[in-house]
């Protein structure tokens, strides 16, 4: 019997490379990737060069008879325009799915995120998949994220016959990803929101790669949230990598970060301050039954792993 | 913020909070995190010096005595009290009262206005005593975690009540009843008297409440002619009765009309035990 493909779009990055470290063996690897890729222990794959909205991945499709997409060549570093975050994300997406349509792919792996849901003082302890994404109510440049979820949805319910699965996790934190957590934990002086303090769920990068490799060993389709070991409030995750929080009033520090990211130097979009002052907590038990996932390592572990380099 | 001041100060007030608290806020059966968090932010190593306060006021500024707490039974159960006093300091004497006279103590966790969420510093301090934003969802969640959930179905119009209008009941909201249904969690009429007399209420200035963002205004005695010193309730003495847990068939999807009649047998409860209350009491302050 032939050994099944999984193609890995944005393979070069830090947590697709864990995911390609733990596919079973059993598995051939084909990824893609803008970036230049990092050689994996005991692995040979099949690499391409290549941007994903290009024509050229549709021969890759052609060549090879894929059987499962992880689609994780989602960007969402803040520093490039909308403009181009919407041609990978949406774009980008929509090519790759008509050809999974296409070429007869049986199984689509997709990551979005918690962040669509939008931090709102509003929000109940424990949101589940059919709570609204309102994100863009506050934060209208990640409306790439939103449209990139809502165009997946839609995509899964035309094709019942592809097992879809949508994965929004909550922050992942680890040594290899950078994203706008990381990055912020990663200072030395932080500057907290004067007088909140709310609680952020965070799942390890291993653990985040382990659940990404489950979903290739169950047949199911839908939208899951996936959370790691816990909940802990702002400070603390500070207090645990490391960190000295400086608390700055609110208007002072939303205006300052304004100006900052304008010029090119602040560390965070403005509006993403949004998380550090209201609660977005995720029901990630559906994923956990369906996927018979525990995350491994304890919220400690977690937190420890993400400063050290 | 509120972690880095008792953080700061913490380790020389620790010792005078009353050892009793942190022996029962051990004993709590509340599921903690691996660092004694839960998901909505309650954290007892921050919440004891919170309740060191209310511990204070409620055995020695109201002197409060609780009649029939052993009915709460164990495990999941709604505590559906009536509302009075324009500061929800009925909340605070049943939150005590569950945690300093229940066997074992318990966390009643309170549904309060979604405003709290947005204010700096408060945020912080009401989710660390374990309070929740008033979500249905949150409701049902805590009480598939056999929490105890304390709710005021008068909402804010019952704590604004006017002094004539005092130890009656106004409109009971019925979400309470629903989530009571779908979780099959006893309910526990809890009747407070001595609240409508801390802060007696003569008039409502509303288009004043309104302007300033209150949900309303009141004129009493004191408030607003001694301007902040005015919002220092009377010591008036408290009663809280517990009543006797009630047990209601139903799956929460009934009409408004069936859910409106087992509310009626919960507010006729209340209102029995406020009378009975009432009759027993030999004066407002003692």
């Amino acid at each position: 019997m032939r050994n099944k493909k999984v193609l890995i779009t944005g393979i070069s990055g830090g947590l697709a490379h864990q995911v390609a470290e733990m596919i079973p063996k059993n598995w051939d690897i084909i990824g893609v990737g803008l970036r230049t890729l990092r050689p994996i222990k005991d692995r040979k794959i099949e690499f391409h060069q290549l941007d994903i909205t290009k024509n050229k991945l549709e021969d890759i499709f052609r060549r090879r008879q894929i059987d499962c997409v992880i689609h994780m060549a989602v960007n969402d570093n803040p520093r490039i325009s909308i403009k181009q975050r919407h041609h990978i994300n949406v774009v980008g997406t929509m090519k790759l799915l008509e050809d999974c349509e296409r070429y007869h792919v049986k199984k689509v792996v997709l990551l979005s995120s918690a962040n669509v849901y939008g931090a709102d003082p509003n929000n109940p302890v424990y949101i589940t998949e059919d709570y609204p994404l309102r994100v863009t109510q506050h934060y209208s440049e990640i409306s790439d994220k939103v449209e990139f979820d809502s165009y997946c949805r839609s995509w899964m319910y035309k094709h019942p016959n592809i097992s879809t699965i949508i994965l929004r996790p909550c922050h992942i934190i680890g040594s290899h990803v950078h994203n706008n957590l990381t990055s912020y934990l990663r200072l030395r002086y932080i500057p907290i929101p004067l007088g909140f303090d709310p609680m952020i769920q965070v799942i390890h990068e291993i653990d985040m790669a382990r659940a990404i490799t489950s979903c290739l060993r169950y047949n199911k389709s839908g939208i899951y949230n996936v959370v790691g070991p816990g909940e802990l409030p702002l400070t603390e995750i500070i207090n645990i990598v490391g960190g000295t929080p400086i608390p700055v009033p609110h208007v002072i520090g939303y205006s300052a970060l304004k100006a900052l990211w304008t010029m090119g130097i602040g560390v965070l979009p403005a509006p993403q301050v949004e998380y550090l002052m209201y609660p977005c907590i995720i029901d990630g038990t559906r994923f956990q039954k369906d996927f018979n996932f525990r995350p491994q390592l304890s919220l400690s572990e977690t937190l420890r792993a993400t400063v050290l380099y | 913020m509120l972690d880095m001041i008792l953080r700061a100060i913490g380790s020389q007030i620790d010792a005078s909070v009353d050892k009793e608290i942190k022996r029962r806020l051990k004993k709590l059966p509340n599921k903690l995190n691996e660092y004694n968090y839960d998901a909505w932010g309650f954290h007892p190593e921050m919440a004891q010096y919170g309740l060191q306060i209310g511990v204070w006021l409620y055995r020695y500024y109201w002197r409060t005595e609780t009649h029939g707490i052993e009915k709460v039974p164990q495990g999941r159960v709604l505590l559906i009290g009536n509302h009075s006093g324009q500061l929800p300091m009925d909340g605070l004497n049943i939150a005590v009262a569950m945690l300093m006279e229940a066997n074992p103590p318990r966390l009643a966790r309170a549904m309060i206005e979604r405003w709290f969420g947005t204010v700096p510093l408060l945020s912080t301090f009401v989710s660390r005593q374990g309070q929740i934003l008033g979500d249905p969802k949150n409701c049902i969640k805590l009480l598939e975690n056999d929490e105890c959930v304390m709710v005021f179905p008068e909402g804010v119009k019952g704590s604004g009540k006017l002094w004539y209008d005092r130890y009656t009941l106004i409109d009971f909201s019925s979400g309470f009843m629903r989530m009571a249904l779908k979780t099959k969690s006893p309910i526990v009429p809890v009747s407070v008297i001595g609240g409508e007399e801390q802060m007696p209420s003569f008039y409502d200035v509303k288009p004043l409440a309104k302007a300033l963002g209150m949900p309303y205004f009141p004129i009493t005695p004191t408030f607003p002619w001694l301007g902040l010193l005015g919002f220092v309730p009377f010591p008036t003495k408290y009663h809280i009765y517990f009543g006797d847990p009630l047990y209601f068939e139903g799956t929460g999807n009934e009409t408004d009309a069936e859910i409106q009649k087992k509310v009626d047998v919960v507010k006729a409860k209340i209102l029995e035990n406020i009378s009975r209350g009432l009759s027993k009491r030999k004066s407002i302050f003692w």
